[in-house]
């Protein structure tokens, strides 16, 4: 009796461990790139494994061309979190503006290549865009998406797609490591066929709580996740964290920033999470304590998420339409469903047909004589195509 | 019902006092008008805020798909069913003010509660500070700092019918404890919406409030907050339902004074119910005490006169 009760036991116990790991998937062990705040010269080169890895490493070098160098990684255990696996990131400093860098992390294995911001005022694009929590299936597609529109970019001689600009939300729930290990898996989608990785520049949403997220994206520990990332000489790009205060230090530090970056650039953007102009929704702390920064300032172009709409403002100053405000995109549609936009707001009242439903991203392109948007629907649609003209 | 609020009142910790069968007329003319105004406030976040647009965590729970821990019942069908749940409660909130039932305050609860769980299940209404800390207790929390908003409603029908007097006053305790304690560990962890509030409430006031300061600030309500909601089910202290009361007030108009009367009346209209509660207990207890006082006095003026 004892012995069929013990075998029972095990029996269940094996099914329940390989359902768990059919349940957590693949591990994400694909190279992957991360920026931060200096792209044109530093990258992170992330993977994960469901081990340790005392010699973890990376190689690299420019294209096809020169000696690998071997960079060991920092390594460390997702914490908290199951299945157990491992962060490992290489931090590449010292790198040459837009040069194409071939990383693998052994001989054995097929490499892959990204390319580093530039490092003249040259025009380049990024793909944004935000919530991606749920929906795995249109997830994945829009990620085969970007993957296309990167390659057809570069096949047809445009601008290149430097970045994804994600604007958080990427799962549902921070703390669980196997949505996290789900997302990096379906992020893998995003790489061309011809082996580029499409660099993240990660924005913390709402969902993303906890410290997995430092951990994923190669922040220190206790990091509050807000930085300029400096896109080109004449393009910067300011992240902002809408889970922290709003209205204490990040306030002062943006005051700071905007201050000095502003003369420099011809184009200055900013993307965080919770929108100031929602389209569903209230207003965040980013309205209250931001906005006002945004048009000391003048800042050119304002990227927002979490509301699951496709959003476009008139350019706003003073909660006024004004030609010399700031035009407000987003809401996020990289996956989760969409919602209706509540176009009798007085802010989206004008651009009502800007607005609308469906997964998309934004495609924006950083021209020396204008910054074009274009909402791409998954399956290519066009839903809106606008030009900012540099401010005088 | 009587026999657990006897059990109750027989634990070591209950300070001994003769509680008068029902509270004093004003306190549950407070009590029934925060109850009214809480169902119009939630009405509002569920329906009419905001050009028709939902602020409620309900939304979430019937929107979201299933993979995320929602109902999947689609945007249009979810939207329908909180109007629908929107004129409930004002329905609610009216009869409450002319004539509180068991049937309309069980209702009022039982939404509540089920707001708590959607903020519960949909991974809101929680610092994301106290992830970092406690991920497996973190999305609970709202469970706790939503209790007294849970049961001011079954209050008002206990006092209301007059019979269960100790079980009344045992919820509102408990009550008001879950939800001091739930915001102290939010105060601790320095939530950077309790932060926000601070800083703006300070510069609205013309003084700059650095964040270190509000940080400290927040440690010190956290630990007043904690300290309040141990002190109110081991004691029946006046000063501890009136500090209770004070600050429940305190922090429901802030919402007002932050956000402006447009976007921030709703929030303050389901917390005025964290000032009603305690105030409850303060003005029974300050009662209670009177008659006891009084009748100490005439027992010993009787002894005397025997004497």
């Amino acid at each position: 009796m004892l012995n069929r009760i013990f075998l029972i036991s095990a029996f269940t116990l094996i099914c329940y461990h390989a359902l768990s790991q059919f349940a957590a998937g693949e591990l994400p062990r694909d190279l992957r790139v991360t920026w931060h705040t200096d792209p044109a010269h530093e990258a992170t080169i992330s993977w994960t494994t469901d081990e340790p890895d005392d010699n973890a490493a990376v190689e690299f070098r420019e294209r096809g061309a020169g000696e690998w160098t071997s960079i060991a990684a920092v390594s460390g255990k997702f914490t908290p979190g199951s299945p157990a696996a491992w962060f490992h990131h290489v931090a590449l400093k010292g790198l040459a503006p837009s040069t194409e860098y071939e990383v693998r992390k052994s001989a054995e294995e097929d490499s892959r290549w990204f390319r580093t911001a530039p490092g003249d005022d040259v025009p380049f694009a990024i793909l944004s865009g935000g919530d991606s929590r749920s929906g795995t299936k249109e997830r994945q597609e829009m990620n085969r998406m970007m993957s296309r529109l990167v390659k057809e970019q570069a096949a047809a001689g445009r601008p290149p797609v430097i970045a994804l600009a994600h604007g958080g939300d990427f799962i549902a729930n921070g703390t669980r490591l196997d949505e996290w290990l789900q997302w990096l898996n379906d992020h893998r989608l995003t790489t061309t066929s011809d082996g580029q990785l499409l660099p993240v520049i990660p924005t913390r949403g709402n969902h993303d709580m906890g410290p997995l997220f430092n951990q994923v994206w190669d922040f220190p520990k206790n990091d509050e996740n807000y930085f300029v990332t400096t896109l080109s000489p004449a393009v910067r790009l300011i992240t902002l964290n809408t889970e922290t205060s709003t209205a204490g230090d990040q306030r002062d530090w943006l005051a700071r920033e905007l201050a000095d970056i502003r003369p420099a650039s011809r184009w200055l953007v900013a993307q965080y999470h919770k929108p100031a102009f929602p389209a569903v929704k209230i207003p965040s702390g980013a309205y209250t304590n931001w906005v006002p920064l945004f048009e000391q300032f003048n800042l050119d172009l304002s990227i927002e998420s979490d509301g699951h709409v496709i959003k476009r403002t008139p350019p706003i100053r003073d909660t006024k339409i004004d030609p010399t405000g700031i035009v407000y995109i987003g809401e996020g549609g990289l996956g989760v469903g969409q919602r209706t936009p509540q176009t009798t707001r007085w802010y989206l009242r004008p651009t009502a047909d800007k607005c609308g439903v469906g997964h998309h991203l934004h495609f924006i392109t950083f021209g020396t004589e204008r910054l074009n948007v274009k909402v791409i629907k998954l399956g290519g649609e066009v839903f809106d195509d606008f030009d900012l003209k540099p401010r005088k | 019902m009587t026999h657990i609020a006897t059990v109750a009142n027989r634990l070591p910790f209950q300070q001994t006092m003769n509680l008068s069968t029902r509270p004093p007329a004003i306190a549950l003319h407070w009590l029934r008008f925060a109850v009214a105004v809480q169902c119009f406030g939630n009405a509002w976040s569920l329906a009419w805020g905001l050009a028709w647009d939902v602020t409620n965590p309900l939304l979430p729970l019937l929107w979201e798909p299933s993979d995320v821990g929602g109902w999947a019942l689609g945007e249009r069908t979810a939207l329908v069913v909180c109007r629908w749940v929107a004129s409930l409660l004002v329905l609610c909130g009216f009869v409450v003010l002319i004539r509180p039932g068991a049937i309309v305050l069980t209702i009022v609860a039982t939404i509540q509660l089920l707001f708590a769980v959607a903020m519960w299940q949909m991974g809101e209404g929680y610092p994301s500070e106290l992830a970092s800390i406690a991920p497996g207790f973190a999305p609970a929390l709202p469970l706790a700092t939503q209790a007294v908003r849970i049961a001011a409603p079954l209050v008002l029908w206990l006092v209301d019918s007059g019979k269960h007097a100790r079980l009344a006053e045992l919820l509102s305790r408990w009550a008001v404890a879950l939800t001091f304690a739930g915001h102290g560990i939010e105060a601790l962890v320095h939530y950077h919406e309790f932060c926000d509030m601070l800083i703006v409430a300070a510069r609205k006031s013309g003084w700059d409030l650095s964040q270190t300061i509000a940080d400290h600030t927040l440690t010190f309500i956290g630990v007043v907050d904690v300290a309040l909601a141990t002190l109110i089910v081991s004691t029946r202290r006046l000063s501890v339902a009136g500090y209770m009361a004070f600050w429940g007030l305190v922090t429901a108009a802030s919402r007002i004074v932050v956000k402006g009367w447009y976007y921030g009346w709703d929030g303050t209209a389901t917390r005025l119910v964290h000032f009603a509660i305690p105030l409850l207990l303060f003005l029974w207890w300050q009662t209670s005490q009177r008659v006891e006082s009084s009748r100490e006095s005439i027992a010993s003026t009787g002894e005397l006169n025997h004497a």
